[in-house]
């Protein structure tokens, strides 16, 4: 199933970029573990997706959720979906976040994917355009109260930012581990080639 | 009909209109009477300008007739102006008066008094001047009245004596122009406001700069006014727009005055003059001395008892080429202001053009990115600081001596202060110069006088970080030995006074070989130049007894030159910060000086700039932490937002460099 969703999504890149539509360019897939050993009681397993204004459309992909999760959720704007059917979030307004109750103590581990709204004028001052505007992945746990950092942590597990038309970065916490995928990484790759391919055809 | 019966019929119509005292024929008031409606239909040919019965004339216009042929100039002839409601003659052009210098008897000269009805002035403070009253390019011919001797508000008409010019016009030969023939025009009521706009062809306040020089002057004296003149305190602010202007200018006695060009290069400020045509650095006076020196002297610009002059984003020329028979000195602008307390100057994003003295300078003068151009001695003068920041001084080929790279400096500046500093600025030459021969400067002398008590003047010259083609002597300076040149004064420099350097080098960067310099000259001290020299806030340090001045490059929106990288925000749970990131890379091919400025402009409503460091108007902003971006370049800085409300946050990134 995993496979097939993410040919599909690979064959639609492809089709928007055949088409001359403005594309979503999907990043790799990226595993993460949260290492909540030594932590106890409950929590939020956080998910914090803004960007200016003027930043281009972007959604992220959770996906693969695994470990000790309570029944409640929490999310705000645009966040849609569920643990087992995956969550996305899109970034068009201030505020985008989902929240997934969890006992800790234990592994928590999920998959995160970014679409992101490729712009060839942004960051080109020659376009009008000097500016480019990204968004960032905020991941955290946090108290039940959604408010304060869980107890034993000072600060997000996981940041990742991304821009139009680049492949996404992120810092880790010592509780987290992030693995992009190999497969996706290429295609990723592939994917930047032939956008570059097709901006030199269109010139 | 044909043409000429038409015309005929419209001067017919124009003698009837003028002897019955019908009006103006002004294009605003067409229903006077039907016979002035008739005449301006019919009465305005393209040959002249203004036309025929024109109104809302400017008081400086120029004159011009078109020729079906390029005319000719006669031996004499007068050309007039008269005022129409009393036929008042108010100018005359006389073309057979000639300069007494031989090599400038070709064509004929006019002495103008510039200033001229500016009322401060009182009639008593002029530039007199020989000019050219009249040039001919192609089919048409220009004729420059006097300045200031049309009024606003006013019906004037010309004459033309018909041996002014050879030349046919419609096919006949030029007969002249008497009052018959109908050239009047009404000019246009004065402006308001300390901004106004001049324009050699377009809509503005004024066809030349004096025009707008004489206004500002009027409302804007620091003296002459009974009681005050209304502006003399505040700003003014002159507008020109892309053009040629060819004039002789006069600033007296007016403060917070800026001349502000539409572009650095389309807008050409430029006379041909001379020691030859007027000798002598100049002034104003009364009346015209006995010729040649009539007084007014061989700038193209002069000006006298002024502060907070800013010339900026234009060119400034002296198009004087060297001739024989004719002095050559030809200021692009003498500054003759020199109150310890006052006489600031400003020269940015300029071009002075010239040859030999392009710049003469008194007083205090700041010239920042701006290109200078000349031969011989081409800055020089009495500045108690004169700065060239971020300059490119350019020697040109000296036309009557080519195998000479002539000397960019002569300093006759006070005892005490900095004189003449070059402040990371670059030294190029033309191609024709030879290397190896051009001299930082040259001293004025006398070797009696050793620069060792206020009151004598000094060689007061620093080049300081400055980057030096290979054109420069590897003595550097020009001291006895040197042509018939003097040794300077003092004799010995230091960190204070004489002839001084600082970590110059090639123009490539690479550190100069100093071991030839001349003798008397020195090596600034590190600590010489960390207290004097590594700002213009310490070369200027002592105006004002000692207030100081730091004049401000002004501000310039460079984000067209930027990519910018805005990140997206994350949040402290502990602060409740939004923080992200903002990258500026310069993409551009020049380096951006600072001091650099990130405003966010139009930030989202409920959203508070934590970290700003200063504000702009409503706006936030972040004094970035680099001096400079060269190109390729990146700074990054942090933007930490407030945002209770958790809204979308927006702005639009600019980037400026300079202070407001």
């Amino acid at each position: 199933m995993h496979a097939f969703k993410s040919l599909m999504l690979h064959a639609i890149v492809a089709l928007a970029l055949l088409s001359g539509a403005g594309p979503l360019l999907a990043s790799p897939v990226y595993h993460i573990s949260i290492d909540a050993r030594g932590l106890s009681g409950q929590g939020y397993l956080d998910f914090l997706f803004t960007g200016l204004g003027s930043a281009a459309a972007a959604d992220v992909r959770l996906t693969n959720f695994s470990g000790d999760f309570d029944r409640s959720t929490y999310t705000a704007s645009n966040a849609q979906g569920s643990l087992d059917a995956g969550v996305t979030i899109h970034n068009d307004t201030g505020w985008n976040e989902f929240g997934q109750l969890a006992n800790l103590g234990g592994l928590l581990t999920f998959d995160v994917q970014f679409d992101v709204a490729d712009d060839p004028a942004a960051g080109d001052p020659a376009a009008g355009a000097p500016a480019a505007a990204g968004s960032s992945l905020s991941i955290a746990l946090l108290d039940p109260d959604l408010v304060h950092y869980a107890a034993g942590t000072g600060g997000d597990m996981v940041t990742f930012q991304v821009y139009p038309g680049q492949p996404p970065s992120f810092t880790a916490s010592d509780r987290a581990a992030v693995v992009p995928e190999p497969a996706t990484l290429a295609q990723m790759a592939a994917g930047l080639v032939l956008l570059g391919a097709v901006r030199r055809r269109r010139r | 009909m044909g043409h000429r019966k038409a015309s005929a019929l419209a001067h017919l119509l124009t003698v009837a209109a003028l002897v019955c005292g019908c009006g103006s024929a002004s294009t605003d008031t067409p229903s006077t009477s039907p016979i002035t409606a008739a005449v301006v239909q019919t009465a305005a040919p393209a040959g002249y300008s203004p036309g025929k019965g024109d109104s809302g004339v400017h008081t400086d216009t120029r004159l011009q007739l078109t020729f079906d042929a390029p005319p000719s100039l006669g031996a004499g002839g007068l050309i007039r102006i008269y005022r129409q409601s009393d036929d008042a003659l108010v100018d005359t052009i006389d073309l057979s008066i000639r300069h007494p210098v031989p090599a400038l008897s070709r064509s004929p000269v006019s002495i103008d008094a510039i200033g001229k009805n500016v009322v401060p002035l009182n009639g008593t403070r002029m530039r007199h001047v020989f000019y050219f009253p009249v040039r001919i390019s192609g089919n048409t011919a220009t004729i420059v009245p006097h300045t200031g001797v049309l009024l606003n508000d006013t019906v004037y008409y010309v004459t033309v004596d018909s041996a002014a010019f050879s030349g046919t016009v419609n096919g006949g030969a030029f007969a002249g122009i008497d009052k018959s023939s109908g050239w009047y025009f009404t000019t246009r009521s004065a402006p308001t406001g300390t901004s106004v706009s001049v324009d050699d062809d377009g809509a503005a306040d004024f066809r030349t700069v004096q025009g707008a020089l004489n206004y500002m002057m009027n409302i804007g004296s620091h003296s002459g006014c009974r009681p005050t003149c209304p502006s003399a305190g505040d700003a003014k602010t002159i507008h020109i727009r892309n053009g040629v202007y060819d004039e002789l200018l006069l600033i007296r006695n007016v403060n917070k005055l800026t001349l502000l060009g539409e572009s650095r290069d389309g807008v050409v400020v430029r006379y041909d003059n001379s020691d030859g045509l007027n000798p002598g650095s100049g002034g104003t006076n009364a009346a015209p001395n006995a010729a040649p020196s009539l007084g007014g002297g061989r700038s193209v610009l002069l000006i006298e008892g002024s502060d907070e002059i800013v010339m900026e984003n234009f060119t400034l020329q002296n198009a004087h080429l060297k001739t024989a028979g004719v002095g050559s000195q030809a200021e692009a602008f003498y500054f003759n202001s020199s109150s310890p307390t006052g006489s600031r100057l400003t020269g940015k994003y300029m071009n002075f053009y010239g040859t030999q003295d392009t710049i003469q300078t008194k007083g205090w003068a700041w010239f920042y990115k701006s290109t200078i151009t000349g031969d011989v001695d081409f800055i020089w003068g009495g500045a108690f600081a004169g700065l060239f920041e971020e300059c490119e001084i350019r020697t040109m080929v000296d036309t009557m001596n080519a195998s000479s790279g002539g000397y960019i400096v002569h300093a006759r500046t006070a005892h005490g202060y900095p004189g003449f500093v070059f402040l990371n600025s670059r030294l190029t030459a033309d191609a024709g110069i030879p290397a190896g021969a051009t001299a930082l400067a040259r001293s004025p002398g006398p070797n009696t006088n050793l620069c060792s008590a206020a009151g004598q003047t000094c060689d007061n010259v620093a080049y300081i970080n400055t980057r030096m083609g290979p054109h420069i002597k590897p003595a550097g300076w020009c001291a006895a030995g040197c042509g018939s040149n003097p040794n300077p004064n003092p004799p010995v420099a230091n960190d204070d006074t004489g002839w001084r350097e600082y970590a110059s080098t090639d123009l490539a960067g690479t550190p100069l070989d100093i071991s030839r310099r001349d003798s008397h000259s020195v090596q600034v001290s590190p600590g010489g130049y960390a207290t004097r020299f590594s700002s213009r806030a310490q070369v200027f340090s002592q105006w004002n007894n000692g207030a100081g001045w730091a004049p401000s490059a002004g501000i310039q929106d460079v984000t067209a030159s930027v990519k910018i990288m805005q990140s997206g925000l994350t949040l402290n749970r502990s602060t409740g910060l939004m923080s992200g990131t903002v990258t500026f890379t310069n993409v551009s091919t020049a380096i951006i000086s600072g001091p650099l400025l990130f405003r966010l402009d139009g930030l989202s409503t409920g959203v508070t700039l934590d970290n700003r460091t200063g504000t702009q108007g409503a706006a936030p902003t972040i004094t970035l932490p680099k001096p400079a971006l060269a190109p390729g370049e990146s700074v990054t800085v942090t933007t930490s937002f407030q945002n209770p409300g958790r809204v979308l946050i927006n702005y639009t990134p600019t980037l400026f460099n300079g202070t407001f």
